[in-house]
């Protein structure tokens, strides 16, 4: 009996989990918002993080990098673990049909990131993102052309469908054009929809990166780490309506980061602290000018040719203005070395997981972690779904049907409330109020000042009212389940940060570049009285 | 506040009838279209009824690299989050793409786009799906992006006056990623059953050569070229096969 496998998002991680768990004979369906292509995966310019023995790189130097620069957030054995599979995972990507930037005498070239000891990104220009999703989704067509996996795209997640047992039986999802409600059974699940970066304003990530289905998780029962953690990248730009990071392969490249004081500031020796946690200024600029020419033109044109036409205030000669951004979440999804949540049957890899992603610190390191936890989770969610007793075929119809109603139900009272609130406005408001206030590394006596504030904002969250009540393409609703949700983890990330300094466990933050140095994880479980936090001493 | 005008077609579903309608819109510094729809929908009051429906439109990314937000802006094809309000005339109006069905408003049925991926088989035949040691020394490439990046935003079916209901024509963008995935070295190998895909009925030989899809590519990529090397390539290979016998 082939078991049935759902796969809940589809960038770099899910696409992969997919490719895997079907060779693995799995019966598998692919849900997600919008295509491969389209995913924040697509979006990563910075390149793929590889440590590979020929050049003289050992596992160990690589697995050192990323602890040290993850301040002890990250777990060392999924790290080493990651660090051990980085050269295959760029073989994978060869496999597929991937090409890097070559050096002038034609053997690959590895680039430096900010953090690292040594070079071991490898890039293909501005567009290593972009086309790594673009062979992904060639290798899914061609499972698609063999009958081997479902795709399910243009599906809003809506949450897992648990039985009594607490056990996971399958997902309940709602079709973005038709608004149908459905349940798609599954004896195991993988959650694979991203981190929660987009929480804030100025983030380097898509829109739809929000952390709504982590929280649909929760709120089933699964645990959250380290929610209060983020990682901030002082080389964000402004281009159209969003941000972008120079890449770091381009800041190692002889480029001169200083402050409006002039005080000069190098990234590339020794001062990665910069990248983890905020004590690096609010005003910085770049200087590209001792960058070489040729250089440029050989590896960056694309990223150059970007910012110019992008950033109205980039240009080649005088400093760009940096922004500090937004880059990625660090915590998550509780899992195992298994990859398996505190709920029976989910799982969870990539930036959703809180596993390798709290060290990618370094740049590239993203791409890597995302696909070798794609690769990974897999495995586990299939011997998983062949060793249980009974699978979700068996389980009993009302299951599902319970869970469709009740995504049909709270629909309909969304349409027919009477709030007065803009969802819209609302999760803008929102990430705004986040950046401003979390963002800027002022403690937790300064959340408790403006601790009131955030509770009238997020109190409006659930007063949102629906002013187009179609049955068809209804985004509307989407965002407004999407917006309640920013709410209830914007409150979870407030909570936590305060609750840290209470626990007398934030000495452990900021500071100090040990293996160990953040001693305490946060641990947050859902429960009928609101959020439960655990800060448990780190073995 | 400076206000400008948008004009914007809408269509409540596939079946209902298109429509105009206008809104003034408070200019913001360094404006977007797509934030200009974005803030459509926020400055609706919700306390009461306006009748105002926020705009449906597709955005993820916001900065041009996810290519959801194609549409006609001015008339002309474009990525909602890479155009500036201040770089058009007045009065601004935005319509969804033609060659697509309209789910709603500006939102577009782009399903299809990834039909390219059967079409012209891009992929490589892979044994399995296992992490293991090869060499990668190989994949170093030195030649430049001319063909790679492409976002499937559907902008060079738009353009191009041989893609329509009654044509196969598959569009230029299929012709862009064939040529990314022929030049790698992985994707060499099959490259004579491709050119034999990209040489159908829909294929290659259907481009009239206008290259319109070359100047509205938002990724800027080289489309007129890889349609012409892929034709000179499937001709050279018939003229081989002829006169091999």
């Amino acid at each position: 009996m082939r078991p049935s496998i759902v796969i809940v998002g589809a960038g770099a991680s899910g696409s992969m989990a997919a490719l895997r768990a079907s060779s693995l004979g799995a019966d598998v369906t692919l849900l997600s918002s919008s295509e491969p292509i389209r995913s924040n995966s697509a979006f990563a310019n910075q390149g793929v993080c590889a440590s590979l023995p020929k050049n003289g790189d050992s596992i160990d130097g690589y697995a050192d990098d990323i602890i040290k620069n993850s301040r002890g957030m990250a777990n060392s054995e999924c790290v080493r673990a990651m660090c051990e599979a980085s050269g295959d995972v760029l073989g994978f990507l060869v496999r597929m049909g991937m090409s890097f930037d070559a050096t002038c005498e034609g053997g690959l070239k590895a680039f430096d990131c900010v953090g690292s000891s040594r070079p071991r990104l490898y890039r293909r220009h501005s567009i290593t993102g972009n086309r790594i999703m673009t062979l992904l989704m060639g290798q899914i067509a061609r499972q698609l052309s063999q009958g081997r996996m479902k795709t399910v795209y243009g599906w809003e997640f809506i949450s897992p469908i648990v039985d009594d047992a607490g056990v996971v039986r399958g997902v309940v999802a709602i079709d973005a054009r038709n608004m149908e409600v459905r349940a798609f059974r599954a004896d195991a699940v993988i959650m694979c929809t991203g981190g929660y970066a987009s929480l804030f304003a100025k983030s380097l990530c898509s829109r739809m990166s929000d952390g709504s289905a982590m929280m649909s998780c929760y709120e089933k029962g699964a645990s959250i780490v380290n929610p209060e953690f983020i990682r901030m990248n002082p080389f964000g730009i402004e281009c159209f309506g969003g941000f972008t990071a120079v890449p770091d392969a381009l800041i190692c490249a002889n480029s001169n980061a200083f402050t409006k004081d002039g005080e000069s500031r190098n990234y590339i020796e020794g001062d990665t602290a910069n990248l983890t946690y905020d004590d690096f200024p609010s005003s910085m600029y770049l200087d590209m000018s001792d960058v070489d020419l040729g250089m440029i033109e050989r590896y960056f044109d694309k990223d150059t040719d970007f910012m110019l036409s992008a950033s109205e205030t980039f240009s080649a000669e005088d400093a760009i203005a940096l922004e500090k951004c937004v880059h990625a979440s660090s915590g998550g999804l509780h899992i195992d070395d298994k990859h398996a949540t505190t709920l029976n049957g989910l799982f969870a890899a990539g930036d959703m997981a809180n596993d390798v992603y709290g060290a990618t610190a370094l740049a590239g390191n993203d791409l890597t972690a995302s696909l070798f936890g794609g690769h990974v989770s897999a495995k586990f969610a299939v011997e998983y779904a062949h060793g249980i007793a009974k699978s979700s075929s068996e389980a009993t119809p009302s299951l599902f049907e319970k869970a469709v109603e009740a995504v049909e139900d709270a629909n309909t009272m969304f349409a027919s409330g009477d709030g007065t609130e803009n969802a819209r406005l609302l999760s803008r408001q929102l990430a705004m109020f986040m950046y401003d206030n979390l963002c800027d590394g002022q403690g937790a006596s300064h959340l408790n000042a403006s601790r009131m504030d955030f509770v009238r904002l997020s109190e409006r969250s659930h007063k949102l009212s629906l002013v187009d009540r179609s049955e068809w393409a209804n985004d509307e609703i989407i965002n407004l389940r999407r917006t309640r949700r920013r709410a209830e983890l914007s409150d979870l990330i407030y909570q936590a940060i305060i609750k840290r300094e209470g626990e007398d466990a934030s000495d452990d933050v900021p500071g100090g570049d040990s293996k160990d140095s953040l001693a305490y994880v946060t641990k947050v479980n859902h429960s009928a009285e609101g959020a439960r936090f655990d800060f448990a001493k780190k073995v | 506040m400076e206000m400008f005008l948008m004009k914007i077609r809408r269509q409540d579903d596939p079946e209902g009838l298109p429509y105009w309608e206008k809104f003034e819109v408070p200019h913001e510094f360094g404006m977007t279209v797509a934030r200009a729809l974005e803030s459509i929908g926020e400055l609706i009051d919700h306390s009461e009824v306006s009748g105002v429906s926020p705009v449906c439109f597709d955005h993820a990314c916001n900065k041009g690299v996810c290519g959801s937000c194609t549409m006609l802006i001015n008339g002309k094809v474009a990525l909602a989050c890479k155009t500036r309000i201040d770089d058009l005339s007045s009065p601004i109006t935005v319509s969804p793409l033609t060659k697509f069905s309209v789910v709603r408003d500006l939102k577009v049925d782009r399903d299809r786009l990834a039909d390219a991926f059967e079409k012209c088989m891009l992929w490589v035949e892979l044994d399995d799906y296992e992490l293991r040691s090869v060499d990668v020394e190989g994949a170093a490439s030195g030649d430049a992006v001319d063909y790679e990046g492409c976002v499937m935003c559907g902008a060079c079916l738009e353009a191009c006056p041989q893609v329509s209901d009654r044509s196969a024509y598959i569009g230029a963008y299929a012709f862009g990623n064939m040529m990314a995935f022929c030049n790698t070295p992985h994707g060499k190998r099959d490259e004579d059953v491709r050119l034999a895909h990209a040489a159908e009925r829909g294929g290659v030989s259907d481009c009239a050569g206008v290259m319109n899809c070359e100047r509205v590519c938002p990724s800027g990529i080289e489309l007129s070229k890889a349609i012409g090397t892929l034709n000179f390539k499937s001709m050279a290979g018939s003229l081989r096969r002829y006169f091999r016998g």
